[in-house]
């Protein structure tokens, strides 16, 4: 009886040229990302190993730091009053970006596909926000709001209380939400009815034939298509959740209410801007670290999960 | 569609031939003459406009004509984490920077980055310009201790800028809001001699107390007029007002303590390092101004509906506050607004609207340099426990200015160096910048007509008043391990607001938000205070 | 004929489809009564905009956009002295950035999925590892020692290196392209194997031209969010300034004449205008994709 031998690039000419392809082709990547993202990020990995030393104005390496920047952050991270606010910030941020934004990009984008009444003016005018130049529509949205609204409805005294929506401690970072989402709906235009059009015409039109209607249509035809993409932003999405939000600092540079902050503004700030430190950079890195050690595999869970029921398989 | 899509893409096409085309053709800087020797100055393009440095080189050539000044403007690279991390890359000899935190200029220091330049400024004498006081004579003495690293020097203080309430002074005229000495409401014709007791300053006329302070607003409304408007939702502005006002209740000494951590307080008495946390919520003036801001801030007839919008930044403010005088014109329901609060760089950055206006509205009289404004003075406390004579609260206190280690032209740097904080050098940069330098010296009548009456105004009043600079770690434990007790506004951060946008916290209507909830989230934690003093002990006396 | 959704459907469905075109139609009327705001105001001088928030223009000028393009220009240190870079160099630059980068930031993830789908590794569990873990390490304070290393590779300052440091594998690109070629019939290829066909040729001839859609999409976005990006060409070319850095230059400046909303609206339109137009002329193929199947 013949043993079916493992074909490996030893034995096998035809493995052998697909390694020596393979390598070519990921080669200049690997070096690329090795030279530019391991050696050049070594560096923040080492900080929460640093103390700063405001003798030297340096940074002094010392595994026990390890200990006291992690209690350092871990302390912040779930006493300070500001981080209760921020936690529940990012998980609601992220949560109207999965549950309305992303539902709602679908849905535009399908509309779009579909062709229905003024497409092309939807296309053009529904992608606008992603195409001029994001200050414009910041300084709109402000003008919008706090002084349009007042005007198109005096009446209403919470669109003048304290400011106005962008500046009341209760109605900012619903506001700035609502921003996001008004933003963002035509933002997946590209990307998604880009995917949608590459649903094969022949299992469209077979679809058809056997009278689907819309909502059949997107559900069986559409949606497998779709998936890999939507999955993609959805497992790697979660990492919003400490990296994400709308654009605080566009927004309020160093002078957001603590009532808005999110996870990702706390930290931005400790590094960038008038309320940055050198001696900051331990605790934040080290903070990062500890996002990505839980974020992580929740991700590749996620990705198992999604990978599984790939309505394609 | 196709013959559009054609023409689209020839658009395109002639935008990337137009970009092709590129050869640099137009204006260029000055150029380099090799028969000279270059000094190249990088400098922070911001508030002070760029006019000062042109004026200073045109000045220092005359006398020089051997060295050439190179000004470098730059404002997003001026950013002193930038400069630090790319230093390499920048070719000024001399550095002059807006903001520069204890920590950076520690690292510019250590790094080697800025120059050792004692020999400039402490024994050489300013002799080439005909005097007899070196620049180290000259610094205000409020921040001489920074600046001196055990006899050595590194770095200079820049420019000395105070945020103030600005009022105007036509509105003043012609509605009667001065006083005259015997109480009355004046329309400047017959003043009273104000806090000072001197006739003929800047605080003629205008309240002495906070009880005459809202008097005069309280007269204000009734008039239909709007008291007040500033740039109210970045904590900055309103905050650096308040810091003012602190300094001036506290007066020089007291409010010093903050930053020099050890000596006597006339509240708390004898102050030393290990309960000099104290000092944040335990002196009377910090009350003084909540209880200020609260009254201000809690009737919203005292100021500008705009004033919290987040589409109301500086510029916008002062665009409100100067337009105000043509647009009451047009309807009642339109107020005319009689203060500002803002920095002394205020009236550069509105110049433009000025003479816009001056030309929209046909009025010379709105032109930039001819529209007059006042500066309101600090109220002081009814009971008298306010200090002795004025102190101002400068914001600028991290301007910095610095020689670049690597410079093959010290010399040369440094006797630019020198011009500059000479006589005739501060001078030229105050007319030219309408911004004070921190430093003795005089203006002239001829100077000072070159000037704004704003301009000349600021410095009257500066020259007045004990000058002192908030947010400057002097204590060598601010600048270490109590870093964070010095960070941005930190003085006036409470766990209540820890943005310290007190006049925001203070608006109508918010539950809760009282002075002794301000003041009490003030209040620093004795613990970490006291652990931290004990490591910079540990590691300064070992 | 062209035949669209609602020609397909009954009287319930197509009240249903009234009712979402009509909210999708008043929703886009707010997005670009904005921008029709913006574009109004920046034909407004100063006081105008600042007595007239939001009606018509009383005074029509175009000073704002002279001046804008005037005022276009980042000065920089060159050949010992202080140059401005005007509006002509910075579109040189701007279109040598945003194409090179495009071109690698495109075609690298591309590359390196195909790589990972085609061929059975083990090294691919690797790649995708380290794909997943860098989408969710946030990175702090990277920037000095990212500067550092292109100097010391003499990349700095330079428009290769740049196109260099795009010549990335990571991000989400990659997910997708993968995602792509896993969806691309292995028939295909086995039948060029058969006809004597190399690997780069089968990579190149056949599953390339499979995804084009997905490498046009991803090449268009990345040329829209390069043509954005200033921080990355102060950083890394801080002597081949472009439009983006410029405009942010503008935005940010203390000049009093600079400092009022309708000249910068009239920056952020000019500065626009090049992605609009490509979005505008090349709409059809960014979201149109093209025919897929081919299995006869």
């Amino acid at each position: 009886m013949e043993l079916h031998k493992k074909h490996t690039i030893f034995n096998n000419g035809h493995r052998r040229r697909q390694c020596v392809f393979y390598v070519c082709l990921i080669a200049i990547p690997l070096v690329q990302f090795v030279l530019m993202y391991v050696c050049v990020n070594f560096r923040s990995i080492l900080f929460a190993f640093q103390k700063y030393d405001y003798e030297t104005a340096d940074y002094a390496f010392n595994f026990t730091y390890f200990a006291q920047n992690f209690k350092t952050i871990t302390s912040e991270l779930f006493k300070g009053e500001l981080l209760g606010r921020a936690w529940w910030n990012s998980i609601k941020s992220y949560l109207v970006t999965l549950l309305i934004i992303l539902p709602l990009q679908v849905f535009v984008a399908f509309f779009v596909y579909k062709k229905f009444p003024l497409a092309g003016y939807f296309r053009i005018v529904l992608y606008l926000p992603s195409m001029v130049a994001g200050m414009t529509t910041i300084i709109g949205f402000k003008y919008f709001v706090e002084k349009g609204l007042p005007m198109l409805f005096p009446n209403i005294k919470k669109l003048t209380e304290f400011g106005g929506l962008l500046a009341n401690d209760s109605t900012i970072f619903n506001t700035l939400l609502f921003y996001v989402a008004w933003t963002s709906l035509g933002g997946g235009l590209i990307l998604m009815t880009g995917t949608m059009a590459r649903t094969d015409k022949e299992v469209l039109e077979a679809a058809h034939l056997d009278g689907v209607n819309l909502w059949q249509e997107f559900r069986h035809v559409i949606w497998p298509t779709l998936y890999p993409v939507i999955t993609i932003q959805l497992y790697t999405g979660i990492v919003a959740i400490f990296t994400g939000g709308p654009p605080l600092y566009q927004f309020y540079a160093s002078n957001l209410p603590n009532e808005a902050s999110t996870l990702q503004y706390y930290f931005f700030t400790l590094v960038i801007g008038s309320t940055s430190s050198p001696a900051n950079y331990p605790k934040a890195a080290l903070g990062g670290i500890l996002f990505t050690l839980v974020a992580a595999p929740i991700v590749f869970f996620l990705k198992w999960v999604f990978e599984k029921k790939d309505p394609n398989n | 569609m196709k013959k559009f899509q054609r023409l689209a893409v020839a658009m395109m096409a002639i935008l990337l031939a137009f970009g092709t085309s590129a050869c640099g053709v137009r204006e260029q800087g000055e150029e380099v003459d090799e028969n000279r020797t270059q000094v190249y100055v990088n400098y922070y393009n911001g508030g002070l406009g760029n006019e000062w440095l042109p004026a200073l080189k045109k000045a220092f050539e005359d006398k020089y004509p051997h060295i050439q000044i190179m000004p470098l403007p730059g404002k997003n690279t001026m950013d002193s984490g930038t400069v630090l991390n790319n230093f390499d890359t920048y070719e000024g000899d001399l550095f002059f920077m807006d903001y520069v935190g204890s920590e950076h200029l520690t690292q510019f220091r250590t790094k080697g980055y800025s120059a050792d330049i004692t020999k400039y400024v402490r024994n050489e004498k300013l002799t080439p310009f005909g005097e007899d006081k070196t620049i180290w004579d000259k610094i205000t003495p409020s921040v001489k201790d920074y600046y001196d690293l055990d006899g050595a020097v590194y770095s200079l203080p820049w420019y000395q800028a105070s945020y103030q309430m600005i009022y105007d002074i036509e509105l003043f005229e012609s509605q009667s809001f001065y006083v005259d000495p015997d109480g009355n409401w004046n329309n400047g014709s017959n003043k009273s001699l104000g806090q000072d007791g001197v006739a003929g300053t800047y605080d003629d006329g205008l309240p002495v107390t906070q009880t005459d302070f809202f008097n005069l607003l309280n007269r204000m409304v009734e008039k239909n007029v709007l008291p007040l408007t500033f740039y109210g939702s970045g904590a900055y502005y309103f905050t650096s007002y308040l810091t003012n006002m602190f300094a001036d209740y506290e007066g020089y000494n007291d409010f010093m303590l903050n930053y020099v951590l050890e000596g006597q307080d006339s509240d708390l008495g004898t102050v030393t390092l290990e309960d000099a946390y104290r000092l944040k919520n335990g002196q009377k003036g910090k009350r003084y101004i909540l209880e200020f801001a609260e009254r201000l801030m809690g009737d919203a007839d005292y100021y500008s509906s705009n004033t919290f919008q987040t589409s109301q930044d500086n510029f916008t403010a002062q665009d409100e506050f100067l337009l105000s005088v043509e647009l009451a014109k047009k309807s009642s329901s339109n107020k005319r607004i009689a203060m500002l609060v803002d920095g002394p760089w205020w009236e550069r950055e509105a110049s433009a609207t000025m003479n816009d206006m001056a030309g929209a509205y046909k009025n010379e009289n709105y032109a930039y340099g001819k529209r007059a404004f006042g500066i309101m003075p600090m109220p002081q406390a009814d009971d008298g426990s306010s200090a002795e004579g004025n102190t101002i609260a400068c914001t600028s206190g991290r301007s910095v200015i610095f020689m670049n280690n690597n410079s093959k032209v010290k010399d040369e740097a440094g006797l630019f160096l020198q011009f500059c904080h000479s006589e005739e050098g501060l001078r030229i940069a105050t007319v030219a910048s309408g911004i004070m330098r921190p430093y003795d010296y005089e203006m002239q009548e001829e100077n000072l007509n070159e000037m704004t009456p704003f301009g000349k105004l600021v410095y009257g009043h500066n020259k007045s008043a004990n000058v002192v600079f908030e947010e400057l770690p002097i204590s060598k434990f601010l600048q270490a391990e109590g870093s964070a007790y010095c960070s941005y506004l930190f003085t006036m951060v409470s766990s209540a607001d820890t943005t310290a946008n007190i006049a925001k916290y203070f608006q109508p209507g918010q539950a809760g938000h009282t002075v002794e909830a301000y003041l009490a989230g003030m209040a620093i934690e004795q613990t970490p205070w006291q652990d931290a003093v004990e490591e910079y002990r540990f590691r300064t006396e070992n | 004929m062209k035949r669209t959704a609602i020609a397909h459907k009954g009287v319930g469905a197509r009240i249903v489809s009234g009712v979402i075109f009509a909210v999708l139609l008043a929703y886009s009327l707010t997005i670009l009564a904005l921008y029709i705001w913006v574009l109004f105001s920046s034909f407004k001088t100063r006081i105008d905009f600042n007595t007239n928030i939001f009606g018509f223009p009383k005074t029509f000028t175009f000073d704002n956009y002279k001046n804008a393009i005037a005022n276009f220009q980042v000065p920089i240190f060159r050949n010992g002295r202080m140059v401005k870079v005007y509006l002509e160099e910075l579109l040189l630059n701007s279109f040598l950035y945003i194409l090179g980068s495009s071109i690698a930031a495109t075609l690298t993830p591309a590359i390196v999925a195909y790589a990972t789908s085609k061929f059975d590794f083990a090294f691919n569990k690797v790649l995708d590892g380290i794909v997943i873990v860098t989408m969710v390490l946030p990175i702090i304070g990277a920037e000095a020692a990212t500067i550092q290393m292109t100097k010391i590779l003499g990349l700095y300052d330079r428009m290769i290196g740049m196109y260099f440091m795009k010549l990335t594998f990571l991000g989400f690109n990659y997910l997708l392209f993968k995602s792509a070629f896993r969806g691309v019939d292995k028939a295909f290829s086995e039948s060029a194997y058969i006809d004597g066909a190399s690997e780069f040729r089968v990579m190149v001839k056949i599953n390339f031209p499979m995804v084009a859609s997905v490498l046009a999409i991803v090449f268009a976005l990345q040329l829209m969010g390069f043509w954005a990006d200033w921080t990355t060409p102060l950083m890394y070319i801080p002597h081949k300034p472009t439009v983006a850095y410029a405009l942010y230059e503008l935005q940010f400046s203390s000049d009093p004449l600079l400092t009022f909303k309708p000249l910068q609206f009239a920056a952020c339109i000019l500065a626009s205008l090049p992605t609009l137009i490509v979005f505008i002329v090349f709409r059809d193929k960014m979201m149109g994709g093209i025919e897929f199947g081919g299995i006869k």
